[in-house]
């Protein structure tokens, strides 16, 4: 029975929240031990004195209202207030109001039982609390789509009060062009309620109060309530991100280059306008693409490796360095390239952008800047060996006038013999330049029989064959697609070499061959003549540049010049190994 | 009177420009001595033998730009290496059909070279090179 007493007496005394009895002319005849806690007042202190000493001014007429109200009989609902502590802070409380009346129902005062609200505009309810620390707008929807709960972000986004959005269908946020739908896909949901992106792939919109419309994103959860199953929606003003995008793709359609945007599956995330134009794709046909699609077939099984290489090591920096690169075009056309990589850090994974230039032009001009210097040295270099005859020529005439009366007939012989050699030695060089720049002109690749070639080319230089005692060796050679006169030209001059660079008093014996190798034969002709030494392995091959005086060998300086383009006009290559009087073997392979 | 140029050396490998040029000169009685190589090794060859007999070396050297093997930009190079032990510093002029103007960029660029002639030599050439070099007619080098 104490115990029941005890409790009795302290019920009030003890609780948290502050307690209050107002007579009827407004003074405080009671009130618990929670005024010190939360207000600084001692209780005794409070007793007696007008309850309006714990109100700021401004809801002094709040209570006139309420007790107003009580005395006629009305309820009250909890309000929100302030008071006053004992050092003249303001705190915020809920209060509610209630008549004391004695045991007929006679009114005695007014109860205000009062709570420090905390930081939260309403504590009333754990799932509110919850829902208002999330970052993004949340609003909660019950099965019939009605709006039950929405937070301080719900607020500020779409400019309503909370008041103007509990018990509202959830459509109010939603632009109405998409009213029809969104009650559809609001049942569908309920239906199989799980998780997920609201609308992925699509343009989501909200709408404000005053009309306004802005992208968002939206993510759906299902919620099992007491009250039922609700659905949260979490919805994120993405604005900004759309603008930094829009500027993103702006930027991306300037570049001059087509910009390629990969993932590290090595799919194609974004190709912008240039990238359509450049190879033939559309857009469309590029997107969820593996990028391999843009290179030619050979290179596609060895690109993803050095794709997974930047990744592991992601920098700016040109692709393949010293590499030509190629891209393929959607009708199979290939062009050079020149590729820079650069990678972009996104929220969530990395994405490399390539920019890719198309530089056909550019390696044409090249092409063509490097022929015409090509042109201009082989201008001078020709000058240079024409004129030199020539001048030849012009001085002995000038002593010719001179010596003509009385110079000795021995002189004047031995001057036009100088003019006849340099005669004949221009007569060479020209007829050579000629051949040597007609070397692939009209050109038609054929099957031709190397060994007839040979046996052609061997009664063309019966001559020289008879008079060196020249004894040659030869296997029957194959059959070869080629170009039949500059494949002959090309076994003339050799063979002739082969024969002219002989050792004094040494017949040359001469052996031709060859060896099959993957798709390529490569020819030798080994001579047992005065050799060559190595640091001059290069020099032969270019034009005019001779080894030999011309009175102990003669010649031009331009047959091995023109078996080297035409190894070359064939996709070749020749080179020599010898060493100085241990004879030669030139080879070419074709 | 001035005197007569003490030596010329003559290097080139074409038979007939080397015949023009030795009668060119002789024919100018100008000159003491006419030495004729027929490639830059032989040149070389024969400016060491003359340093090593202490004989004197060239006063003038004509040098032609294209030859085999060793054409005359590869002579200059070896000869600079030789320099250091020679007594005298022979006059060098490159002598060459080249009308290529790179290559008379290059030739006035080499320290060791001191002009850059078109061929063919003749008397008129001879005496722009002696007035512009007085050096091989008025002294002792």
């Amino acid at each position: 029975m104490e115990t029941t007493e005890l409790i009795t007496k302290n019920l009030v005394e003890s609780a948290h929240d502050v307690v209050i009895g107002i007579d009827l002319a407004g003074n405080i005849i009671y009130c618990n031990a929670a005024v010190k806690s939360i207000y600084g007042y001692n209780p005794n202190d409070l007793i007696g004195s007008p309850y309006k000493r714990v109100l700021p001014q401004e809801k002094l007429g709040e209570f006139a209202a309420i007790t107003e109200n009580i005395m006629f009989g009305g309820t009250n609902e909890s309000i929100e207030s302030i008071r006053l502590t004992v050092d003249d802070r303001r705190i915020k409380v809920s209060v509610i109001y209630s008549p004391i009346k004695d045991d007929i129902g006679k009114l005695l005062g007014i109860s205000a039982v009062e709570r420090k609200l905390t930081e939260f505009r309403k504590a009333q309810s754990r799932s509110q609390a919850l829902i208002e620390t999330a970052p993004d707008a949340m609003v909660i929807v019950n099965s019939f789509g009605q709006i039950i709960l929405v937070n301080v972000q719900t607020e500020k986004l779409f400019g309503y009060s909370r008041q103007e959005l509990l018990g509202q269908e959830v459509e109010i946020l939603i632009p109405t062009r998409y009213f029809g739908n969104h009650a559809q896909h609001r049942k569908q949901f309920f239906s199989n309620p799980k998780v997920r992106g609201m609308g992925s792939n699509m343009e989501l919109y909200g709408k404000k109060k005053n009309g306004a419309e802005f992208p968002v994103e939206i993510s759906l959860g299902p919620l099992e309530t007491e009250e039922g199953f609700l659905v949260s929606a979490a919805i994120r003003d993405i604005t900004e991100r759309k603008y930094a995008e829009e500027k993103f793709k702006r930027l991306l359609e300037s570049a001059p280059d087509a910009m390629v945007i990969v993932g590290e599956q090595g799919k194609i995330e974004l190709v912008n306008g240039q990238t359509e134009r450049l190879f033939g794709y559309s857009r469309k046909e590029l997107i969820g693409k593996q990028v391999e699609v843009l290179i030619p077939e050979r290179y596609r099984q060895q690109h993803p490796v050095h794709r997974n290489g930047y990744f592991t090591k992601p920098k700016l920096r040109p692709m393949g360095a010293n590499l030509e690169l190629l891209g393929r075009k959607k009708n199979g056309e290939e062009f050079p390239v020149e590729i820079s990589l650069s990678p972009i850090e996104d929220l969530d994974k990395t994405l490399v952008s390539a920019a890719i230039r198309d530089v056909s032009q550019r390696r044409y001009i090249k092409q063509l800047e490097h022929k015409n210097r090509e042109l201009e040295q082989f201008a001078y270099i020709a000058s240079h060996d024409l004129q030199e005859p020539l001048h030849t020529i012009n001085s002995f005439v000038g002593f010719l006038k001179q010596d003509l009366h009385d110079g000795s007939e021995e002189d004047i012989k031995k001057y036009l013999n100088y003019i006849s050699q340099a005669s004949a030695r221009m007569g060479n060089l020209i007829s050579g330049l000629l051949q040597y720049s007609r070397i692939g002109k009209k050109r038609v690749l054929t099957e031709i029989n190397c060994s007839h070639t040979l046996k052609e080319v061997m009664s063309n230089i019966q001559g020289s064959i008879q008079e060196s005692e020249a004894i040659i060796n030869y296997s029957e050679l194959p059959t070869i697609k080629a170009y039949p006169t500059e494949f002959k030209q090309l076994l003339q001059n050799l063979l002739s070499n082969a024969i002219k660079f002989r050792k004094k008093d040494v017949p040359p014996v001469i052996t031709i061959g060859y060896q099959k190798d993957s798709e390529k034969y490569t020819f030798y002709i080994q001579d047992n003549g005065i050799g060559i030494s190595p640091k001059h392995y290069e020099q032969i091959f270019i034009i005019f540049q001779r080894l030999h005086l011309k009175q102990e060998y003669e010649g031009t300086g331009i047959g091995l010049a023109q078996c080297k383009k035409i190894v070359e006009l064939h996709g070749g290559k020749i080179w020599v190994e010898s060493s100085l009087n241990e004879g030669s073997i030139f080879y070419f392979s074709i | 009177m001035k005197k007569k140029i003490d030596q010329v050396l003559l290097i080139d490998d074409d038979e007939a420009t080397n015949f023009i040029n030795e009668l060119v000169i002789k024919k100018m009685n100008i000159v003491e001595n006419i030495e004729v190589v027929n490639s830059a090794e032989r040149a070389l060859e024969y400016i060491k033998q003359v340093s090593k007999e202490f004989q004197k070396l060239p006063n003038l050297i004509l040098l032609d730009v294209n030859m085999p093997r060793m054409n005359g930009w590869q002579f200059l190079e070896e000869y600079k290496t030789l320099k250091a032990q020679l007594k005298g510093q022979p006059l060098i002029i490159m002598l060459t059909t080249s009308i290529n103007p790179d290559d008379r960029e290059r030739a006035l660029q080499i320290t060791e070279v001191s002009g850059f002639r078109n061929k063919p030599l003749n008397e008129d050439l001879v005496k722009q090179i002696i007035e512009e070099f007085p050096q091989l007619t008025d002294n002792e080098i």
